[in-house]
C-alpha cells in the first residue's frame, strides 16, 4: 500500500537477506510481505485474503508511532495473523565512514534530535549554514528521527564504534530479525509453491502444443516425485 | 458544543483530541474510529474533524467517514496529523485531498499534537481549535458521493466475455486436461509399478491367477474414476460463469472397461512332461543302481534289489520333474503377471488419452457456443 513503507522495506530485505524483493508486480513471488500502516485497512484485508503464496504481515514505519507495538498487536488480533513491526529505514541502514564522522562530530557538539523531524534541519545552530542544513536533512532522510537518535545513542555508549557496528546496531533496532523465523517456517510452503508453479508451467507449455509428448512425459516424471 | 474527531488509528485521533482540548477547545470532544461510530455521533456534533494519517494517503476508510459526515451535513475540516514525524506530509496531504475533496472546498490543517505543549513550536493545534469554535456555512459541509459507483475500470472489468477471455478459458481447459491426464497416468503407473514389484513374492501363492485380475480391475477403476472426476472439475472451471445452461455431458469413449478375458496361465499336461518322466526315470534308475548296487550286493537281494533300484529311480525322477515343473510354473506366472500388468497399463493409457481428447474437444465446443450466445445477448441488451 502506498505510504506504508513497502519500497523501503523491499530494499532493506534485498540488502539484508540477499533476496530479490520488489513492490507489486512479481509474478508470482515465493513469499509475499504485506506492509500495513498503523492499522489493517480494507484493501490490506482483501490482499491478505487473496494471497495464494505464504504471506507475512509487517507493520511499517513503527519508528514514527509512539505506540507501534500496541497497534501491531491490535492489527494482529484483527487479522488473526502475526503482525511484525519492522522499520525499513533502519533495516536497510548503510552508513559509511563519512556519515559516521559526521555523527561523531554531532555527538561531540551535543547536537540534540528534536521532536519534529523538520525542525532538525532548521535548528538554531544550523541557521545560516546551508551545508550543515543540507547534511542534517540528508541524515534525517537516511535514518529518520528515531534512527538518528539511536545512532547518536550508540556512539554515546561506544565512542569508538566502527561503521559496521553502528549499522549492525541500527539493524537490530529495526526489528527485521524477527522476520527470519517466520520466513524459515515458510520454507516448506515456498518449496511446495515452487513445485506447483513449475508443474503449472509445464502444463501450460504442454497445452500450447509445442513438443507436447515430451513435455507430458516430463510432467509425469515430475508429478511422481 | 460537540466536536467529532474521526480517523483511523494511524492518525491518532485520540492524541489530536487531547491536544485540541489543551489548545483552547472548551466543548465536548468525541472520537470515532469506524464509520458506524461516526454515523452515530455525527448528528449531535456541531463540527467535525477528519484526522488523516500523514504516513499514507487517504483510502476507503477516510472516504467512508467523509461520506457519513456529508450525509449528516456536518461542517468538516481535513486535518493532517503527526506532521512532525513525516517530512513528506505535504505530498501525502495533497494526495488525500485530491481523493477526498477534489473541489478543494473543505478547510485543511496540518497538526503536530506532540508539539502542542512545546513553547514556540507551531503545532497547528490552536488554529484548528479556533476554527472549530467559529460558525461555519454550508461550504464547509462535504459533498455527498455515491458509494459503490463503479469506475470506468470497474465497468471494463465487468464487461462481457471478449476474445481474450475465451482464449484464456480454452488455454485453461487445455492446461487442465493435460494436468488431469498427467496425474491419472502418473497415478496408474505408480500403482502398477508397485504391483509389478510384488509379483515375484506372490506369484507362487495359490489363487494368484484370480487375485491379479481383480487387483488390476481395482487399479483401472480407480484411475478411471479419478480421471473422470478431474475432468469434471476442469470442465466446471472452464465453463464457470458462462451464459446459458451447461451442455450435455461429454460422451465417454466406448472401449470396454476391462482388459478382456484373462487367459489361465496353467498349461495342460503335455507329451513333453511324459518324456521328462521317462528320461528322469532312466536317469534315476542309473543313479539308483549306482547308489544302491553296492548295498544290494552286500545284502545279496538279487532281483529284488533291481526292483528296489527301479522304484528308487522312479521316485527320484518324479521329484525332479515336480521341481522342474514348479520352477517353470513360477517363471510362467511371473511372465504372465508382467504381461497382464503391461497390457492393462496400455489399455488405461489408451483410454485416458482418448477420453482426454474427447472431453477437450467437447468442452472447447461448449465454451465457443456459450460465449457466442452471451456476446450476442449483450449486443441486443
Amino acid at each position: 500500500m502506498p505510504g506504508a513503507g513497502s519500497s523501503t522495506l523491499a530494499a532493506a530485505l534485498a540488502d539484508r537477506f540477499g533476496v530479490v524483493a520488489a513492490v507489486g508486480g512479481m509474478d508470482p513471488p515465493d513469499l509475499a510481505v504485506r506492509v500495513i500502516g498503523a492499522q489493517v485497512r480494507v484493501r490490506d484485508r482483501a490482499a491478505i485474503q487473496a494471497a495464494s503464496v505464504p504471506l507475512l504481515v509487517v507493520a511499517g514505519k513503527p519508528d514514527t508511532r509512539h505506540d507501534a507495538s500496541r497497534l501491531a498487536q491490535r492489527a494482529s488480533r484483527d487479522l488473526g495473523l502475526p503482525v511484525i513491526p519492522v522499520c525499513g529505514l533502519l533495516a536497510g541502514a548503510l552508513l559509511d565512514a563519512s556519515d559516521l564522522d559526521l555523527l561523531r562530530r554531532w555527538r561531540e557538539d551535543g547536537v540534540q534530535v528534536p521532536t519534529s523531524a523538520a525542525a532538525f534541519a532548521a535548528a538554531d545552530e544550523a541557521r545560516g549554514n546551508a551545508r550543515e542544513q543540507q547534511m542534517r536533512a540528508r541524515m534525517m532522510a537516511l535514518l529518520g528521527r528515531t534512527g538518528l537518535a539511536a545512532a547518536l545513542e550508540v556512539l554515546g555508549a561506544s565512542p569508538g564504534a566502527t561503521v559496521a557496528e553502528v549499522n549492525a546496531a541500527l539493524h537490530r533496532r529495526s526489528g527485521v530479525d524477527a522476520l527470519v523465523a517466520p520466513i524459515r517456517q515458510a520454507a516448506g510452503a515456498i518449496a511446495a509453491g515452487r513445485r506447483a508453479r513449475r508443474l503449472a508451467g509445464l502444463r501450460l507449455l504442454s497445452a500450447r502444443g509445442l513438443d507436447r509428448p515430451a513435455v507430458e512425459q516430463r510432467l509425469i516424471v515430475e508429478s511422481s516425485r | 458544543m460537540t466536536l467529532l474527531i474521526a480517523g483511523t488509528a494511524g492518525a491518532d485521533p485520540s492524541g489530536l483530541a487531547a491536544a485540541v482540548k489543551r489548545g483552547g477547545w472548551t466543548g465536548r470532544v468525541v472520537v470515532a474510529g469506524t464509520a458506524a461510530e461516526v454515523a452515530s455521533q455525527a448528528a449531535a456534533a456541531r463540527v467535525a474533524v477528519l484526522a488523516l494519517d500523514s504516513a499514507m494517503p487517504a483510502a476507503e476508510e477516510e472516504a467512508d467517514f467523509l461520506a457519513v459526515l456529508a450525509a449528516a451535513r456536518t461542517s468538516t475540516a481535513l486535518v493532517a496529523c503527526g506532521v512532525d514525524a513525516f517530512p513528506s506530509w505535504p505530498r501525502t496531504l495533497a494526495a488525500s485531498r485530491s481523493r477526498l475533496d477534489p473541489e478543494r472546498r473543505l478547510p485543511v490543517f496540518a497538526t503536530a499534537a506532540a508539539l502542542a505543549d512545546v513553547r514556540g513550536a507551531q503545532s497547528g493545534v490552536p488554529e484548528l481549535a479556533q476554527w472549530c469554535a467559529e460558525d461555519h456555512d454550508q461550504t464547509t459541509v462535504p459533498r455527498s458521493r455515491k458509494v459503490g459507483v463503479p469506475t470506468v475500470d470497474d465497468k471494463r472489468e465487468q464487461s462481457g466475455p471478449s476474445t481474450a477471455l475465451r482464449a484464456d478459458r480454452l488455454a485453461g481447459l487445455r492446461a487442465g486436461v493435460v494436468a488431469a491426464r498427467a496425474e491419472a497416468a502418473s497415478s496408474t503407473r505408480s500403482a502398477l509399478g508397485e504391483l509389478n514389484e510384488r509379483i515375484p513374492e506372490v506369484c507362487a501363492t495359490p489363487g494368484f491367477e484370480t487375485w491379479l485380475p481383480r487387483v488390476l480391475d481395482g487399479v483401472e477403476q480407480r484411475s478411471r474414476a479419478m480421471f473422470v472426476h478431474r475432468l469434471g472439475q476442469v470442465r466446471a472451471a472452464a465453463t464457470c460463469g458462462l451464459a446459458g445452461g451447461p451442455g450435455a455431458e461429454p460422451i465417454g469413449e466406448s472401449t470396454p472397461r476391462s482388459a478382456g478375458p484373462v487367459l489361465s496361465p496353467r498349461p495342460k499336461a503335455r507329451a513333453e512332461d511324459a518324456v521328462v518322466v521317462v528320461v528322469g526315470a532312466s536317469m534315476g534308475f542309473g543313479v539308483g543302481r549306482m547308489i544302491l548296487a553296492p548295498a544290494l550286493a552286500w545284502a545279496g537281494l538279487g532281483v529284488a534289489g533291481a526292483l528296489l533300484s527301479l522304484i528308487a529311480g522312479l521316485l527320484l525322477a518324479l521329484w525332479m520333474v515336480s521341481v522342474r515343473r514348479g520352477a517353470a510354473d513360477r517363471a510362467r506366472l511371473e511372465r504372465w503377471g508382467a504381461e497382464q500388468i503391461a497390457a492393462r497399463r496400455t489399455v488405461v493409457d489408451h483410454w485416458i488419452g482418448t477420453q482426454a481428447g474427447a472431453v477437450e474437444a467437447h468442452v472447447s465446443r461448449e465454451i465457443w457456443n456459450r460465449t457466442r450466445r452471451r456476446a450476442s445477448a449483450g449486443a441486443h441488451g
